[in-house]
Order: C-alpha cells, then structure tokens, then sequence
C-alpha cells in the first residue's frame, strides 16, 4: 500500500514561429503577437485561478508539498507579458514545501544532440535562472517530455544532478511496479510516472465516455493508497489544470480538495529530494533506447517520427557549433529558442488518434504538418542566412 | 445515364468521372445504359451499353459553347433523346450528369414516371467566375429542383446549390476517386512543377506563372510545366515575357489520359490554384503517381484530401515557399508522396459506386 506520493507539475511555454515571408530579412523569428494571446489565455484559464488555490493549500497545510518544473521560456514570457504570473509562482515556492526541477532553459531536445556542450550550457542556464528568481538548486532533472535514457541519465550526473524523472514505460519495467525508487547505470535516482494514475487526470478527468467519469478526490485518492509500492509518481502538465481540462469539469476544485483527500487517505505529499533520501533503492533501471511520456508509443517519435522531423533537428544539430562562433547572444537566443520541442511536435504526422492530440495543441489553428513544415524551412533557410551573414561578417573584421 | 462525353473523347474531368463509376455501378450490379452525345468513339466497354446519339456530331466540342446558335443545338440533342427513350419502359431510374441533357432527364422523368438522380460536377456559377449564364444556370436549377435526388462532387458544390435555393436534404456529396496503380510508382528528382488544367480564369494559372516568377528568384533550375490548353493560353504566354520567365515555362497543349501519368510521375511538385474548383480530380491523379500535391483551399478536393498543402489561390508568396519547401526538402516530398498514395484508399470509386447505389434505391424507393 503506498502511502507516499510525489506531486508533480510541468510549466511551459513555447515562443510560437512567426510566419515569415518569402523574402523577409527581419531579425523576428518568433510571433509576439500569438505567444502573448497563448500566454494571456494559459494565464487567465489556469496560472493563476491554480496558484492562488495550491498557495491556499500550502498555506493551510504545512505539510502538503509538491513539485514544479518551469522552463526558462516560460519565465521569459512571464517578463514580456504579465510578471503577476511569476509572483504568484514565487509565493508558492516561499513556502519552502515546493521544490523545482531543473531542465533545459528551452524545452529542447539538445539531450539527443550528440555532441554534449548545448545540452550542458542549456541545463545550466536554467539552474542559473531557478537560483536567481526562486532561490533554489535544483537537484533532481527533468528532461524535455521526460525524454530519457541511460546516457541522458549520465548526462545529467554530470551536471550534478542526484535524482531524475521518466516515464513508467511498461516495455522497460516489465512486471516491475513504477511505484518504487530505482536506479540508472550510472547511479541517478530514478523515479517513474505511474501513467494509469497520472492520465485519470491529465487526460481522463473530462471525459464523460469513461466509466469512473466523474472522477471524486475521494476515488482517486482511494485508488492510489490501493497501489502497491512505496511511492505514487503523479507527473503531469500544469496547464491540466484550468486549460487542458476547463473550469467547468471541476478540475480547480478537484486541486482543491484533493491535498485534504490524500491526508485523509493518510498518503504523504513529498518533494522529490527529500523522497530519494527516505526511500531505498529497489533496483537498477537500464533504458538503452529513448523512452519519454509522449503518445501511444512513449519514445521520441512524436518529435522525431518521421523524415521532416529529424530533418529539422539535424538542421538544428548542424548549427550548434558554428552559432557559436558568430558570438551574436541575441542569435544564440533565437537559435535556442528555436529548438524548443513544441516546434518539432506539430510537425508529426502519426496515426490519427494522435494526429488530434497534436492538432489539438497546435498553436497554427487549421494548418496540417506539412503547411507548418513549409513554414519551419522558410524560417530555418533565413535564419542559416543570418548566421552566414554574421559568421562572414566576423571573418572580415578578423581579417582587418 | 445520360451523359455527354466517354473516354476516349475527353474535354474536362466528366467522361473519367463517367468511365469509373459505371464500372463501379456495374459491380453492384447495376446495369447501365449510357448515352453519350458529344464525338463517336469506336471503342467497346463490356460493362455498360453505349448509345452515341447522332444528333450530337453537329454540336462539335466544348469549345463551341460559346457560339451562336448553341442552345439550339443543345435543345435538338435532348429531343432527340427524349424520342429514343420515351416509349422504353424497362428502366428503373434516370441519372443525368450536368445540365446539358437535363431537359431530356426532366421530360423523360415525366413521361416514364421514374425518379431523376442529377449529379451536378460544377455549376455555372463556378464555369464562369461568378458570371454565370442565366439561362444555363435556369436550366440547372430547374433540373435540381425536379430531381428527386442529387449528388454533388464536394461540400463546396452542395453548398453553391444550397444557395440558389436547393434544399440540402436533397444533396448527397460523393467524392470523387482515382484508380490506384498497382505498381507503387518510383519518383526521381526533376526540379519540374506541373500545373495541369483548362487555361481558364477560373483555375488560377495566372497565380502559378507569378509564383514561379517568385520560386525562380530564388532557385535557378526549376522548370515549370503547364499542361492543358484553353482560351487563356495566348495572354499566358505574353504573361511568362512579360514577367521574363519564358525560358522556364514550358507549355505541353493537351495531354491525354496515359501520357498525363507520365507527366505527374515526372515532376516533383503539383500546383493546382483554382480560382473556383468543384473538385478537382487531377490532384488526386497526382498523388496516385506520388508526386505532392499544393492545392487551393477553394476546391473540392481540398475537403478530402489531407496529404496536402493548401494555400489561398491569390496568395502566391505562399505557393512560391511551399513550392520552395518541396524542391529543396526531399523529407517534405518524401513523406507527403508516401502519405498521400495511401491516402487514396481511404476514397475508392468501388466506395462511390456503393454510395450511388444507395441513392438509387431511395430514390426508387427499393432495393
């Protein structure tokens, strides 16, 4: 019986591609215009009806913790369009009983570049910016979607990181239980979603075909005390909250009630440090192939599953070197901002069922993956163009 | 099934529409009598039974539309269908396809107290840009309102009908289909765009011409392909000078049915920018042959087929990127040639046969 659980919620937001034209020279890869009506709309649905609930929480409840993962892309929206939105989340973690995740500061799939120095740079950038406006170091990583595998594990140990997050893919556990802490080769703590438990929530809770539809704090809670195990991972997208699911599901009030429902139950809310070092390790983890939370088939495939995709990441992976050398910070920026997973996501062309999820999110209302293909390459030929540009233009001044 | 044109003789997408759904129908064993009342052909098609009016041969081709004189010669076409089949009574249904034998569809309708199925390919408004004929257009509407059924080639079309009054319980939309080779087709890099069409207002090829003139701006090597001919050809051809692209421009005249596939499976891209397109069948010829598709967002196919990329038909930035995207990316190309040749499973003329059948019997009122 579990009677621990580890809380967890994602916080993203991509910087939208402009839609550029054919001759464009502007140095605006991004659309202000759409990040803003996103940001503003995330903000109005969930940020800050979820914020003001979870601080109420935290406050009646001194012992109800949890976990957030924040990008760096989202905090940089927080600066350009409402800086409420970031306050809140630092109320939050004021409290002392929230801890944050590191992970790329872009989003970014930099993890599977095979060279290591942009995913190092990337990763530190983001703990740079957690310690510098919420006062912590984060200890436990995150990667992009939960993308993970032995080396990225290695990568991340590298960096200093003691614990890290995936997916519970049932190919990798085998008869094993998701609900236990584990270990990688390379000796990170390992923790994995319980997806069934993570999903009753992130997708289920709306959705009035399913038979435990409508999901009560008091089920739920029941079912994850009647789990096996020492810890229930709950992993999911914050944006659940609000957005994902609207208002009027009673999602808010699901998060409401849901830290009495769990102390009822007599399940602890953990943050994931402090769960590492009570638990013991049951085992060793070996992922050799990419594993992450996304789709039916929990790899890398709704990124990079077919050819337009990966062609885009090795465009991407082609520039990490020489845009370095350009020594342009505002055209690193953009070129980091550009490799955010999002952008890779609505490129997918899968089954139909999946086909609707990523059409669902997709910020390019009504356009199909090979009309923002189209869009992708004229930006991605530009901006090789700019690079070009600058990288000549430094070899001129050298020469002088 | 009254009809107007049957391969060989072929003007615009009506006599293949033809061709394949009879032999659909014949598979649900339905038997057709087909009359067709533009040129004699010699061939034999074993799946249906061919009646080639003579009154027809003095009309000429499509291309006399315009002439004076025309509407008579249409009026003595459908008179003399009527004469041929007023006192046969072993027919169960009459189905006419367009407007041109619709007086003959509607008078025998009457006479031999079976119900008329209309299947209306594009209206006049659509032919003419918005400038319709009004006594073609009477005649069309008129033929909707008496018929007791109606089939529409898209979305698009029933909703024209729907707005000159044709109430939509009537309208049934059945896409159209292409036949898929059964050889999966091999494709090699050209640098050729096709446009394939009438050269006419209405199907955009003005806006092809000043994308190319965009797309060579950027990339050299590209050569673009027009073929089809049409009353516009001789302004195109000032237009390619006139925009200093006539050395990339290569325009083919007319291209039957056989050599066409050759020309799809040779290019790497194909643009159809209609202004105004009911349907739309070359694009999915196009795909049989797994060349990608840029189709307008103003034609029938654009409801169906997914594989695509759709742009507005005056947007030409749009249709230059898009053409750009798909020379220089093989993986664009790629993936939407694979995607798109199994797409067309998804709408066979075996599924349009079905569906027909399902239309006759309402409208027979059985099986």
């Amino acid at each position: 019986m579990v009677e621990k659980t580890i809380l967890y919620f994602h916080v993203h937001q991509p910087f939208r591609l402009k839609k550029r034209g054919l001759f464009e020279t502007s140095n605006n890869f991004f659309d202000e215009e759409m990040n803003k009506h996103y940001f503003e709309k995330a903000t109005r649905q969930c940020y800050l009806k979820a914020n003001k609930i979870l601080l109420d929480n935290l406050n009646s409840q001194p012992e109800f913790k949890f976990n957030l993962s924040i990008t760096g892309t989202f905090i940089e929206q927080c600066y350009k369009y409402n800086s409420e939105v970031l306050d809140s989340f630092k109320k939050l973690t004021d409290t002392g009983q929230v801890e944050i995740l590191g992970e790329t500061y872009y989003h970014s799939l930099a993890s599977l570049f095979k060279e290591d120095t942009e995913f190092q740079e990337q990763v530190k950038e983001h703990s740079e910016k957690i310690n510098e406006v919420f006062g912590q170091h984060p200890t436990t990583f995150r990667n992009t979607e939960a993308l993970y595998n032995n080396e990225i594990a290695a990568r991340a140990k590298k960096l200093g990181f003691k614990n890290i997050i995936t997916e519970g893919v049932e190919r990798i556990l085998g008869y094993k239980s998701p609900n236990y802490l584990y270990e990688s080769p390379s000796k990170m703590k390992l923790l994995m979603r319980n997806y069934p438990l993570s999903d009753d929530v992130g997708y289920r809770f709306s959705q009035k075909s399913w038979s435990e539809f409508p999901l009560t704090t008091e089920k739920y809670t029941g079912w994850i005390k009647n789990s096996p195990g020492d810890v229930a991972n709950i992993f999911m997208d914050y944006e659940t909250f609000g957005e994902h699911h609207w208002e009027d599901t009673g999602i808010l009030n699901f998060l409401k009630y849901l830290p009495n429902a769990l102390k009822n139950e007599k399940i602890e809310t953990l943050k994931i440090q402090e769960t590492c070092n009570k638990i013991p390790v049951r085992d060793e983890i070996s992922v050799p192939q990419t594993i992450s939370w996304a789709d039916m088939e929990r790899d890398e495939s709704a990124w990079l599953g077919n050819r337009m995709q990966k062609r885009i990441f090795k465009e991407l992976e082609d520039l990490a070197i020489p845009i370095k050398k350009v020594n342009r910070p505002e055209l690193l920026k953009d070129y980091r901002k550009l490799q955010t997973s999002d952008h890779l996501h609505y490129l997918c062309t899968k089954s139909l069922d999946d086909q609707d999820v990523h059409n669902y999110f997709s910020p390019y209302k009504g356009q199909n993956a090979y009309e923002n293909f189209v869009e992708y390459s004229v930006l991605m030929d530009q901006f090789k163009e700019k690079v070009k540009e600058y990288s000549q233009e430094n070899n001129e001044k050298v020469l002088v | 099934m009254l009809g107007w044109e049957f391969p060989p003789a072929i003007t615009g997408g009506l006599a293949t529409h033809c061709y394949h759904l009879t032999k659909a129908l014949a598979k649900q064993n339905i038997s057709v009598t087909f009359v067709m009342t533009n040129r004699r052909i010699q061939n034999k098609y074993d799946w249906l039974n061919l009646v080639q009016l003579d009154a027809a041969t003095v009309l000429g081709n499509y291309d006399s539309f315009f002439n004076t004189g025309f509407f008579n010669e249409v009026y003595k076409i459908n008179a003399g269908i009527i004469r041929k089949f007023e006192n046969e009574h072993n027919f169960d249904a009459i189905h006419c396809q367009d407007w041109l034998t619709s007086i003959a569809g509607r008078e025998l309708k009457k006479k031999l107290g079976i119900p008329l199925i209309m299947t209306i390919h594009a209206t006049e408004d659509d032919r003419t840009g918005g400038h319709p004929w009004n006594q073609i257009l009477e005649l069309e509407l008129q033929a909707c309102r008496e018929a007791d059924a109606i089939i529409t080639v898209s979305n698009y079309t029933k909703k024209k009908l729907e707005s000159f009054g044709i109430p939509y319980y009537k309208i049934t939309v059945i896409y159209n289909s292409v036949p898929i080779p059964s050889e999966e087709p091999f494709k090699q890099k050209t640098n050729k765009v096709l446009f394939a069409g009438r050269l006419t207002v209405q199907k955009g090829v003005e806006f092809f011409l000043k994308a190319a003139k965009l797309v060579l701006e950027k990339k050299h090597d590209v050569q673009f392909l027009i073929a089809g001919k049409g009353e516009l050809l001789p302004k195109l051809i000032e237009l390619t000078f006139d925009l200093g692209i006539e050395e990339s421009v290569s325009f083919l005249g007319f291209v039957d049915q056989n050599e066409i596939k050759e020309v799809y499976k040779q290019c790497d891209i194909f643009v159809m920018p209609s202004v105004s397109e009911p349907f739309g069948i070359v694009a999915l010829e196009s795909m049989a042959q797994k060349t990608p598709i840029i189709i307008s967002k103003t034609s029938g196919v654009a409801e169906v087929a997914k594989t695509a990329i759709r742009i507005d038909f005056w947007d030409t930035e749009k249709m230059a990127a898009s053409i750009l995207s798909a020379l220089t990316y093989q993986e664009l190309r790629e993936e939407m040639a694979e995607r798109g040749f199994k797409e067309l499973r998804n709408y066979t003329w075996d599924d349009a046969g079905r569906d027909t059948k399902k239309i006759y019997e309402q409208a027979i009122g059985h099986g």
